[in-house]
């Protein structure tokens, strides 16, 4: 067999061996990419809220106010008994992130607030920081009964955020 | 132009070809079957796809018909590559499938086997082995009479069409169509371990046919499919590894088969042999920039890193070069000497400290050679774990670099 009779053969091996040069040099450039951008192909987004304590502004110590997480971790329902006007209540609880990318907070979802009590984001809620992962963030919102609400009433709502790809605009 | 066998001309009217009956439009006419064949078993409707009368009747057929085609094309024709150039090259071309083979085999007793998907009672082999020869026969017939044919017309692109279009027939169309290709990442998978190494595949079939006719394609053929579909166990190698191995090997395969033909030309002395234009030395260093290029960047898994510091001394010293392992923080150990980089500083120290902040891992380190810790490091700094220490042999390029830096 003659070189020159096996040489497209030769060329077709040349063209293989660059393809496979670059696709080597294609893939380390793009999983380095993928490592200092967190893009969302490798990476998920998961925030869960946590730990909900509560702290009461309760002068005449007959109110509660009871906050619950979903078993999914996406939203706190709470429950308020006896509220009378000026009650406060906070919730406290930690955001974190059990994604593997950051993520952000995008929206606070509001109860629809009743003429009776108001419901004020407050902490890491206003300030929506971006939640690293494995990183809890301290969040809470207040709950503060109006000034003309009934006596001894019961409210119930709940409470929840949207979130996005730490990234995203 | 005008081909040795005075049939005609591209350039004669259409009403010659046609006194002339199929003429030089066989190429045409087995191409356009192929094609056919390509649709028709890969896109059959679902419920046809998942009876078995479709792997071994509907698809055996239409390899088969494509094969025969070829045969009664060629049959018709003057210039035909034999069929065979005898047992001995036949006997190669099956050596150099054995020798692929073999690199697998050691590539999945170095990193693991996983168990097959085909099926490994003695009727189903039997029925998958059918499945097999009549695809590698139909494809193989059809590659001897399109390089044939096509080679006459002209040296250099006949070959190259040749090639081209059993590769677009053996590429698996169904597995490219139904694989959900998931992002780049998928791309990538897909090109590294299907594209590439079947167009190699295919280089080394059609210089096999070039040289050794059908006859040591199909022993080429034979081999490779017979290991594919009837050992129970195949090497379970990261898709990366899987890639290179795929496209060079071929490569490798075709070297050796080309040196055997020299050395056995030479032995009988019937022939002079010169180094081609692209001589095996050449390839060889090819394939040898290809595997430093990927090992280079890490896409086997390990990277090569060069030391320039002297805090790991004595165990490691200025101007080696370690091989670190891409590990996960769960496989990091205590006193383990792992590669950590923020992006701006890439240190190679001794886990001193392992502590949790709350849920991720956070690692302290310490060079061997100075008494403070470095600083903490988290999970995603971590770059890999030392597998082996190779003295002194960075000190070339620390010396260049050093050469450099005192020039400017």
């Amino acid at each position: 067999m003659s070189a020159r009779k096996s040489l497209p053969i030769g060329i077709i091996l040349m063209i293989l061996m660059m393809a496979l040069a670059a696709l080597g040099v294609g893939y380390a450039w793009w999983t380095e990419q993928l490592t200092t951008t967190g893009t969302i192909q490798t990476g998920s987004i998961d925030v869960k809220l946590e730990n909900a304590t509560v702290s009461e502004f309760d002068p005449l110590d007959v109110a509660s106010c009871n906050p619950k997480i979903s078993g999914d971790g996406k939203s706190i329902s709470v429950v308020i008994n006896n509220a009378y006007p000026d009650y406060t209540c906070i919730i406290n609880f930690n955001l974190i992130n059990v994604g593997t990318v950051p993520a952000k907070i995008t929206n606070v979802n509001l109860p629809v607030v009743n003429e009776e009590y108001g419901v004020v984001p407050s902490g890491a809620l206003v300030s929506k920081p971006m939640l690293d992962p494995g990183k809890p963030e301290v969040a809470n919102f207040f709950v503060r009964v109006q000034p003309e609400a009934a006596r001894s009433a019961n409210y119930e709502f709940d409470f929840s955020i949207d979130i996005a790809q730490g990234n995203a605009p | 132009m005008v081909n040795e066998g005075g049939r005609g001309s591209d350039s004669q009217t259409i009403q010659t070809h046609l006194a002339q009956g199929i003429g030089n439009r066989g190429w045409i006419i087995l191409t356009t079957w192929l094609f056919l064949v390509v649709i028709v078993s890969g896109y059959l409707p679902g419920w046809i796809h998942s009876i078995p009368l479709n792997i071994y009747v509907i698809q055996p057929s239409l390899w088969l018909s494509a094969g025969l085609l070829a045969f009664w094309l060629g049959r018709s024709e003057t210039q035909m590559i034999p069929l065979s150039s005898g047992r001995w090259i036949t006997g190669t071309a099956a050596l150099v499938g054995c020798f692929q083979v073999a690199v697998f085999m050691l590539a999945g007793i170095a990193i693991g086997f996983g168990h097959s998907p085909y099926g490994h009672q003695l009727d189903l082999v039997l029925l998958n082995l059918w499945f097999m020869v009549t695809k590698v026969m139909g494809l193989e017939f059809s590659r001897w009479y399109l390089v044939s044919v096509l080679k006459r017309r002209n040296d250099f692109l006949g070959v190259g069409l040749a090639w081209l279009i059993i590769f677009l027939v053996a590429l698996p169309v169904t597995r490219l169509w139904t694989t959900h290709i998931d992002g780049i990442d998928g791309i990538f998978r897909l090109v590294g371990n299907v594209i590439l190494p079947t167009a190699s595949n295919n280089a080394l079939a059609t210089y096999l046919v070039m040289v050794g006719g059908p006859a040591a394609s199909i022993a080429y053929g034979l081999v490779l499919n017979a290991y594919e579909w009837i050992t129970p166990i195949l090497p379970n190698l990261e898709w990366t590894l899987n890639a290179f191995l795929g496209t060079v090997v071929p490569i490798l395969g075709l070297l050796f088969f080309k040196e055997a033909l020299d050395w056995r030309a030479v032995r009988k002395g019937d022939q002079e042999v010169k180094e081609g234009i692209w001589g095996t030395g050449w390839v060889l260093v090819g394939v040898f920039l290809v595997f430093l290029l990927w090992f280079n960047s890490g896409l086997f898994g390990v990277r090569p890193t060069l030391i320039s510091g002297i805090s790991m001394e004595p165990a490691i010293n200025p101007g080696d070069i370690v091989i670190t392992r891409d590990i996960t923080p769960g496989e990091v150990r205590l006193n383990d000497v792992v590669l950590f980089s923020n992006g701006k500083v890439s240190i190679l120290h001794r886990v001193v400290k392992m502590e949790s902040d709350g849920l991720n891992p956070v690692f302290t380190t310490k060079g061997d050679n100075v008494t403070q810790p470095d600083q903490s490091w988290n999970a995603n700094q971590l770059k890999g774990k030392l597998v082996v220490v190779i003295p002194k042999l960075g000190w070339v390029s620390l010396g260049i670099k050093m050469f450099i830096s005192r020039i400017f």
